[in-house]
């Protein structure tokens, strides 16, 4: 049982390896700059899965807090302490909460460590998911997705018209952010493979957890909202809180992307985000299965990697409107939903026995 | 002291008094049948005492204690759980799995804790999920364990119903129509369980329009016609009532 | 603030809000007929602004119009045909994802039929320089066009709504699909008539304001937005609500502009959508019981 459930992980692990020395003997290495880029995005994807496919609430915002944890640690690592004299800024560097980096210059300048930064954001992003969250799961349906639509136009615009957020330039020359013992999170060709693999850990950690929460207590609770509020609070389930719980952790999943990507890119733009990024995020979780965290990590990387490389041009948003539509259509529970794949099994087995057709279900 | 005291319970929708003014007491071990035409507001005053729906107006006390105008999900911490006359199971879940859920309020491991699978969330699953079979076994399903509770035949998806509320352990079990749709043979199951659930300590008031099954097991009973109590008594005194008899005639074949 | 820039802000919060208003009614025909909220509802108007300005180079702008509005109702016809009743009992996920991937994809289309430009109608009298002067404040006739046409649709519905056979079967599916599908109503084709109506007049509504406003390929969205809170705040299938709900969000936008960036106008109307739902999501003018019914 035990093994059972930690094969598949052991196996993504495996493989990432594997796809790494592939990648380093053949001298393609620069595969692994999207599917870095790929792997965080996939956090967000990730997150978004369990509030969306697990507990049935959908939010087409998550670009808005993905962009929150972006922007904070563009802003604070970018504010030069260099010439800290008094007040919180000197603070800062006698804590010894700053560090100093080399800039696009050549200059060495003193900064806020990205460690604070993290914190912050994830402190900034809890609390406004929060907020907000409180009023926002209150409502269902079209009124659910409108409200997370509107918060995260919201954003963008506040985004796109401050000029604090370098308004539609976005933030560049953002420092790298140094882990530990040499590892550090930046777009540094020479660093690429250590950044594919910082990016696989998150992945694989954030995988894991998702994994043990929605086969526990809590991740009944949220799949029982999903399938029937009223029964889930019959129950004793305290429904609103599980949700706002949910809410939160997603929206910090989405942060936490949002800081690692934007070191790695050492930049963050408006177009993080816009509402088409949202929906994006909204149209893998879907084709991925909705309630389906492996269908949404093989989506993610997948549809990910194919429009970060490019291989959809300028037909990109369509690529991802057309899938929205031919899923809903026609696998209105998702692509590789428990379903399907069941339903292949079958036509597969029925295949091999060379038998026909198949009876009612049995349902009354 | 009374399971459940309701007291002077009122709920109107619009202009139409779907509930009025009800009173009435569950002794503890008993079972008690509320029972009534169609539309008489049997089910909106299950809601109301579960909390799916708050009265404009009365009180209701679990074990002394005022729980109206609770949420379901704090009535439920008091001891009172209940099933739906149209059957609400979740989809993508197991038999067992929908029981762990009945069982949610027996465990106290938050998302964190269970993300991280620390050890007291393990042991924690562990000793739910071994509850919740002993349940599946007292109602005789165990074997459906690890079906999809949705796609199970009508008559077993009620059973699996009453197992995710007994899980929950509750002093009070409501129950809205538990035998609705059920052919004979299932009846009598049904009425057998209820007798058993009994026997192991819970009470149970139950909403049904099987007369038969109404008289045989329960020890008291209360009428409701068009949002009133019209009649509170034992099966004798309710089957003599004239008021009663007056209601049930021409409504017998109501289902 | 001077008087005559009060009037003039009101003028701008009017015109605004009828065309938000117009948006709002295409949002409540498909939503009580069908139940879904239709987040393509403002690529129709981007549709009919682009298809006229395409035609206006051949044919005079008066029969370019008209062709557009007729072309835009049959791409709305084909939306339904194609997509919405392929949706067997679908869940409300299912509707709003669809809808969305129908924006982006008619947008999508557009840009690559068109391009990025930004492009716009002649004014329909007079030019950019022309004004009429009301009480001291100079408008551009194409305001007059844009609230005399808004009238017109408001007035045109409300007497297809009442008086026509059509209209009032729609009403009927509105109250209640399965006991219209009982008194022998056609609900398949209601539905189709819903989706080709609100393109009609969003067509139509989105050729008005093409001179003021300019048309894009994405220019959509945003009004969709607009359109959508001034539903919810007239309580959504409420059309005299959304004239009302126009009015107050193109006011509240029009005087936003004296104290606030212009480049946070567009998060106006969507903070006080937010403050609505959160606040009273049956609308200033819907009935509580009303919107219990609905799901929320
Ligand atoms: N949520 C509701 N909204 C409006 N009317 C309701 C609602 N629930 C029940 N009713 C009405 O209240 C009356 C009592 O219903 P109910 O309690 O379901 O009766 P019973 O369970 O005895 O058949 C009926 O007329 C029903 O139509
Ligand atoms: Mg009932």
């Amino acid at each position: 049982m035990r093994f059972m459930k930690h094969a598949p992980v052991a196996g993504l692990a495996a493989a990432i390896v594997i796809f790494q020395l592939a990648t380093t003997l053949l001298g393609r290495e620069f595969y692994l700059t999207q599917l870095t880029m790929a792997a965080y995005y996939c956090l967000v994807i990730l997150g978004l899965t369990v509030l969306m496919g697990y507990a049935g609430q959908i939010s087409m915002g998550h670009a808005a807090f993905f962009a929150m944890g972006g922007y904070t640690t563009a802003v604070l690592t970018k504010l030069d302490l260099s010439a800290a004299a008094g007040g919180l800024p000197r603070l800062v560097v006698d804590l010894g909460l700053s560090v100093t980096s080399v800039n696009a210059f050549g200059v060495e300048v003193r900064h806020l460590s990205p460690w604070v930064s993290l914190v912050v954001a994830v402190l900034l992003t809890t609390t406004v998911a929060f907020l907000i969250g409180i009023p926002i799961l209150r409502l269902k349906g079209h009124y659910l997705a409108m409200a997370t639509l509107g918060f995260g136009i919201i954003v963008y615009r506040i985004v796109l018209g401050t000029s604090l957020f370098g308004e539609a330039d976005g933030i560049s020359d953002i420092p790298a952010f140094t882990l530990a013992g040499g590892l550090a999170v930046s777009g540094d060709p020479e660093l690429r493979v250590q950044n594919f693999y910082i990016a696989a850990v998150l992945l694989l950690a954030g995988l894991v957890l998702l994994l043990n929460l929605i086969d526990s207590r809590s991740g009944r609770a949220l799949r029982a909202i999903h399938g029937s509020e009223e029964a889930a609070n019959a129950m004793g389930v305290d429904t609103a809180g599980f949700k706002l719980m949910v809410f939160v952790l997603s929206a910090v999943f989405a942060c936490v992307a949002g800081v690692f990507l934007t070191h790695f890119n050492g930049g963050v733009g408006p177009s993080e985000a816009d509402v088409m990024k949202s929906v994006t995020y909204v149209a893998i979780v879907a084709v991925g299965g909705m309630a389906n965290l492996w269908g949404a990590l093989a989506m993610g990387i997948v549809l990910n990697y194919l429009s970060l490389r490019g291989y959809f041009g300028s037909y990109d948003e369509l690529v991802f409107g057309g899938i929205l539509i031919v899923i809903m259509l026609f696998f209105p529970e998702g692509l590789l939903s428990a379903r399907n794949l069941k339903n292949l099994k079958g036509a597969a087995v029925r295949l091999v026995r060379g038998k026909g057709g198949e009876g009612a279900d049995g349902r009354p | 002291m009374a399971v459940l005291e309701v007291r002077g319970i009122s709920r109107a929708f619009g202009g139409l008094k779907a509930v009025d003014d009800v009173s009435f007491e569950v002794a503890s071990g008993e079972i008690k049948a509320v029972i009534g035409p169609n539309g008489a507001g049997k089910t909106t005053l299950f809601n109301l005492i579960a909390g799916a729906l708050a009265p404009d107006s009365g009180e209701a006390y679990a074990g002394g204690l005022p729980i109206h105008g609770l949420e379901p999900y704090r009535i439920a911490r008091h001891g009172i759980a209940r099933t739906f006359q149209n059957i609400k199971l979740f989809p993508r879940m197991t038999v067992l799995e929908s029981v762990m859920v009945g069982a949610h309020l027996s465990g106290s491991s938050g998302v964190f804790a269970t993300m991280l699978r620390l050890p007291a969330s393990r042991r924690e699953e562990k000793a739910l999920r071994e509850r919740s079979m002993q349940v599946l076994e007292f109602t005789g399903i165990a074997h459906l364990a690890h079906e999809d509770a949705v796609s199970l035949a009508f008559g077993r998806q009620r059973v699996v119903e009453i197992a995710r509320a007994l899980a929950a352990g509750p002093a009070l079990l409501l129950l809205d129509e538990p035998a609705a749709g059920l052919n004979i043979h299932e009846t009598n199951e049904i009425s057998e369980m209820i007798m058993k659930i009994r026997g192991g300590g819970t009470t149970v008031l139950v909403i049904e329009h099987d007369m038969s099954l109404v008289m045989n097991i329960s020890d008291s009973i209360v009428v409701l016609s068009s949002g009133k109590k019209i009649a509170e008594g034992g099966p004798r005194d309710i089957q003599r009532n004239e008021e009663v008899v007056r209601v049930y005639l021409g409504e017998e074949d109501d289902a | 603030m001077s008087l005559e820039q009060v009037l003039q802000y009101i003028l701008s919060g009017v015109t605004n809000g009828s065309i938000y208003a117009i948006v709002a009614i295409g949002f409540n025909i498909i939503y009580n007929t069908t139940g879904i909220i239709n987040f393509a509802q403002g690529e129709f108007l981007m549709l009919g602004g682009m298809t006229a300005i395409s035609l206006a180079a051949f044919v005079p702008l008066p029969l370019a119009i008209l062709a557009a509005v007729v072309i835009t109702a049959i791409i709305g016809a084909l939306v339904d045909f194609v997509f919405i009743r392929r949706l067997k009992t679908p869940s409300v996920l299912n509707m709003i994802i669809v809808t969305i991937g129908l924006s982006i994809v008619i947008r999508e289309i557009a840009l690559h039929v068109w391009d990025e430009k930004v492009r716009s109608l002649p004014y329909f009298t007079g030019s950019e320089v022309t004004s009429v002067s009301i009480l001291g404040a100079y408008i551009s006739p194409q305001v007059l066009w844009v609230l005399g046409i808004a009238a017109v649709i408001v007035v045109f519905l409300g007497f297809f709504f009442k008086f026509t056979l059509t209209g009032r079967s729609m009403r009927a599916c509105a109250a209640n699909m399965t006991a219209a599908k009982l008194c022998g109503i056609n609900t398949g084709a209601m539905v189709t008539v819903s989706f080709m109506l609100s393109a009609a007049i969003g067509a139509l509504a989105g050729c008005a304001i093409s001179p003021i406003t300019q048309t894009q390929y994405d220019c959509g969205t945003p009004l969709a937005i607009k359109g959508f809170t001034v539903a919810i705040l007239g309580g959504l299938g409420n059309s005299t609500g959304a004239v009302v709900g126009g009015m107050v969000v193109g006011m509240l936008e029009a005087f936003s502009i004296s104290v606030l960036p212009l480049a946070y106008k567009d998060a106006i109307a969507i903070t006080i959508l937010l403050l609505i739902l959160f606040v009273k999501p049956s609308g200033l003018l819907g009935k509580k019981e009303a919107a219990g019914l609905k799901e929320f």
